[in-house]
């Protein structure tokens, strides 16, 4: 006698996540995503992106495992120490999910070839500097690219996300500030100055909860960027951060989301992107 | 015409009064608040509201009024962008 089976539910990697109402499995299969650093946010993104099955993930990074990366990144060993954070996240993630194909580029954000924005739908960063950020937040914008920004400092993080041309951007937020960053690199002889640059408080809880916003952003983004470029809005239902900042601060309990708006004096509004990025940055 | 605005230190509660001019920009407000509040070096914004005020803007562009209450708020970017600066 044969058994009749009521569906394969258990054998399908996606299945509970495809219940979501509007979730479309085929195009985060296609999806393909720049990871900028892969740091302690970026394994969280990475961790997160990769489990619901992403197409394909250019991870940049330029630097290297050292031990104390360990307790807040999922994906490296003590056996990884000393080698390059993008190869490892890379490898590690197609051993996980073999579904997703990963591809590590070890070279700064700057000198990555550009024919890389050409080729996906979104980008993330996970870095840990402000002036990183803003190249990055030019190249996409000249090139039409999503781009989810995160970061943390010990228990607190922020989330924004940038959809050019309409959206508030990070130069918006940050021009006066890197102005008063580059200026503060040299004496008003001219002299080049060091810039200490202390570590920063980190915390795994942190990063988990900021990396998970991020990676739920960039799922709605891809799920949904369509609709949003031809009807000029999301879905119902469906509110990303864009033009919006969201706060937490884990000490406090508080998740602030506040309106953005795009900054007058914005030069990669004015010049769209990349040749700020080419001259100034 | 000065104005008088509160600025609140969300993270200790801690509030001073400010007088500002509407030609006076959002930034310098930042400015003033990490020296008076003696917070630690990094970036911080400015909340009115449910509204970020972006740094550039004046105070008269930026719609602050007198009385009104703005917070100084964070910017966590995992990184630091002017720590002390030494030769």
């Amino acid at each position: 006698m044969q058994t009749i089976h009521i569906g394969n539910l258990d054998n399908d990697l996606y299945e509970r996540q495809k219940r979501i109402s509007w979730w479309d499995q085929d195009k985060i299969s296609k999806a393909k995503v720049l990871i900028v650093g892969v740091g302690a946010l970026g394994n969280e993104i990475c961790k997160n992106l990769a489990q619901c099955g992403i197409g394909k993930m250019f991870i940049v990074d330029y630097d290297r495992i050292v031990k104390s990366n360990l307790n807040r990144c999922i994906l490296f060993t003590h056996n990884d120490i000393g080698k390059e954070k993008a190869k490892v996240t890379a490898k590690r993630v197609m051993e996980l999910f073999p579904d997703v194909k990963a591809e590590p580029i070890f070279e700064r954000i700057e000198e990555i070839d550009e024919s890389i924005y050409q080729n996906i739908d979104l980008a993330i960063s996970g870095l840990d500097n402000i002036d990183v950020r803003l190249t990055l937040n030019a190249f996409c914008y000249y090139y039409n690219i999503p781009l989810v920004d995160g970061g943390t400092h010990g228990m607190r993080g922020m989330v924004q996300v940038v959809i050019p041309p309409s959206s508030a951007c990070l130069q918006c937020r940050w021009r006066s500030l890197s102005a008063d960053i580059l200026s503060k690199k040299y004496s008003c002889a001219g002299e080049v100055m060091a810039v200490f640059e202390p570590k920063v408080p980190a915390l795994s809880t942190s990063t988990s909860v900021i990396g998970g916003i991020q990676a739920r952003e960039a799922i709605k983004i891809l799920q949904n960027i369509d609709y949003y470029r031809k009807n000029k809005k999301w879905p119902e239902g469906i509110v990303v951060l864009e033009n919006k900042y969201l706060y937490y601060d884990g000490e406090r309990n508080i998740y602030d989301i506040t309106n953005v708006s795009i900054n007058p004096n914005c030069e990669i509004h004015k010049y769209r992107g990349k040749e700020i990025c080419r001259k100034e940055l | 015409m000065p104005k008088r605005i509160v600025i609140k230190d969300p993270s200790t509660g801690n509030t001073a009064e400010m007088e500002v001019e509407d030609s006076h920009l959002v930034r310098d407000i930042i400015e003033e608040a990490i020296n008076f509040f003696k917070l630690e070096r990094a970036p911080y914004w400015l909340k009115k509201g449910k509204d970020q005020l972006s740094p550039d803007r004046t105070v008269g562009d930026a719609g602050i009024r007198e009385g009104d209450i703005v917070e100084i708020i964070p910017d966590p970017t995992g990184g630091v962008f002017n720590g002390k600066i030494s030769k």
